[in-house]
């Protein structure tokens, strides 16, 4: 067997390795495995080699976007009566068409600009569950697909305070981005890492809405759940990252609860910790940073903040960490003394974190060196 | 079992916005208490652990919280939606309802 004569001292994360494996031709995924085999570094990661060829297979078994819509029909088992394909023509139902395309505005996003095919970055179908119960006003990721209620479609029009959940396409983004997370950085669902991770889905629902509507930073409403409160509510949205806190004030339903900076930080046992509640703070981190930069939030806001949440984040988290690993990300893409890293320190600062970047960067990829060796093997390398 | 008082808490959700009631068991209509009553016996709730955690939450899941006022002594249980005993289910339903409709009359 010929030996190819590149040595690649280093260990390859797995992500990395998928990311070749899915951008690769077939000739360069050869090349990458063969070298890989032969270098001395590999011996004993036959783990990370597995998943390389199994992810050189499930990429090559599926062919990207794939959604499924089922229907509940107002009961609780999921995920239901399978209602509409991937190709499908729209149906009659508006609920079932909203999952479906907001479904494939979220793939889109995360494909065409962060290079991600789907949730598990595996090529994972995008499966939807619409009609759940009866008189259900909230919107939620399972673990293993989203499942949206009706709001409070068994009360009289006079007193509804809740729309469907698909209504709002920011909501589609916010639950698929769950997925995401809990495929990356696994943010713990309490206290500031579910805040971190609420946010997280919050800042991509909301990209998603953005792309959508192709707007610049500076058109966008920066509003999460649009339209999903009924007339006789008092209110905009559920939350807006622009001005947390603000979204509504409502005899109701109350005053929207969310600090917009770390001096209104709010404890609390309610909520996993307030999860929901404290995300306003990171929320309007990326809101400035974004506004900052001017442009397509998605762009370079939207990077930073992706490779952040992929490469970057742990399980345990918390603002300050978000703070400075942004900051990181964007000197690695950017540039260190970019404006870029200026925006996201800026972002941070009017939440009230400082962001701190003397510390030297976690070793969470071993030497980027490496990295590009390899890339430039196969003929991948990032553009400069 | 013979209970004064129930205080009835659901937070987060996708919208995160709090739904709450106090219910005085002498404010309300006989069978509606005796519904609440039979439902309580039913879960043997006084056995139940403070915190249901049977998993990791789900995102954006409810979140409950009970608490039984009786003869002065309180139990309160803590449940994520993932990890609510099928038993319990028709309880939240009924406190949700009530929850819905004190809401409705603060203002
Ligand atoms: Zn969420």
């Amino acid at each position: 067997m010929h030996t190819h004569n590149h040595p690649i001292n280093c260990i390859v994360p797995p992500y990395m390795l998928e990311d070749i494996a899915t951008k690769g031709t077939k000739s360069q995924r050869e090349l990458a495995i063969r070298t890989l085999k032969t270098s001395e570094q590999m011996r004993g990661q036959r783990r990370a080699l597995a998943d390389f060829s199994g992810a050189v297979s499930r990429f090559a078994a599926v062919g990207g976007k794939e959604r499924i819509v089922y229907d509940a029909q107002n009961g609780s088992s999921l995920p239901g009566t399978p209602v509409r394909n991937e190709g499908d023509g729209p149906t009659s139902d508006v609920t079932v068409n909203e999952a479906y395309d907001g479904s494939g505005a979220t793939y889109d996003l995360f494909n065409d600009i962060y290079n991600r095919n789907s949730i598990d970055a595996k090529g994972m179908r995008l499966d939807s569950t619409v009609h759940y119960k009866k008189g259900y006003d909230n919107a939620f990721w399972d673990g293993e697909q989203m499942v949206y209620g009706d709001g409070d479609e068994n009360l009289p029009v006079s007193e509804r305070l809740f729309n469907r959940f698909t209504i709002a396409i920011d909501i589609i983004g916010h639950e698929l981005t769950h997925g995401v997370t809990q495929f990356e950085a696994k943010l713990v669902y309490s206290q500031q890492p579910g805040a971190l991770n609420e946010s997280m889905s919050d800042v991509f629902g909301s990209l998603v809405k953005q792309r959508t509507l192709n707007q610049r930073a500076d058109e966008a409403d920066w509003i999460i759940g649009a339209g999903l409160l009924t007339e006789n509510v008092n209110g905009i949205g559920i939350r807006t990252m622009k001005a947390p806190g603000t979204a509504y004030d409502d005899p109701v339903l109350g005053k929207d609860p969310q600090p917009g900076h770390m001096k209104d930080y709010v404890n609390t046992v309610s909520d996993n910790g307030g999860v929901h509640i404290n995300s306003g703070i990171p929320n309007r981190a990326f809101y400035v940073t974004a506004m900052e930069l001017g442009g397509y939030a998605w762009e370079k806001a939207g990077q930073i903040w992706y490779v952040t949440l992929r490469d970057k984040l742990g399980a345990n988290s918390k603002f300050q960490d978000c703070a400075n690993l942004t900051y990181l990300t964007a000197s690695e893409l950017y540039g260190n003394g970019s404006l870029e890293q200026k925006a996201v320190k800026k972002g941070w600062a009017e939440v009230g974190l400082t962001v701190d970047g003397s510390t030297p960067p976690p070793t969470t990829e071993p030497g980027d060196g490496c990295l590009s060796s390899l890339l430039r093997l196969i003929g991948a390398a990032p553009e400069k | 079992m013979y209970i004064d008082k129930i205080k009835f808490e659901r937070t987060g959700g996708f919208a995160g916005i709090r739904l709450a009631a106090e219910v005085d068991m002498d404010d309300i209509p006989e069978d509606q208490k005796r519904e609440i009553i039979r439902l309580i016996d039913e879960t043997d709730f006084d056995e139940l652990p403070k915190k249901l955690s049977g998993k990791m939450p789900m995102p954006d899941e409810f979140v409950y919280s009970i608490t039984v006022n009786s003869r002065g002594k309180e139990h309160a249980v803590l449940a994520g939606e993932s990890s609510l005993p099928n038993n319990l289910q028709p309880l939240i339903e009924v406190l949700e309802r009530i929850a819905k409709i004190q809401m409705r009359k603060q203002d």
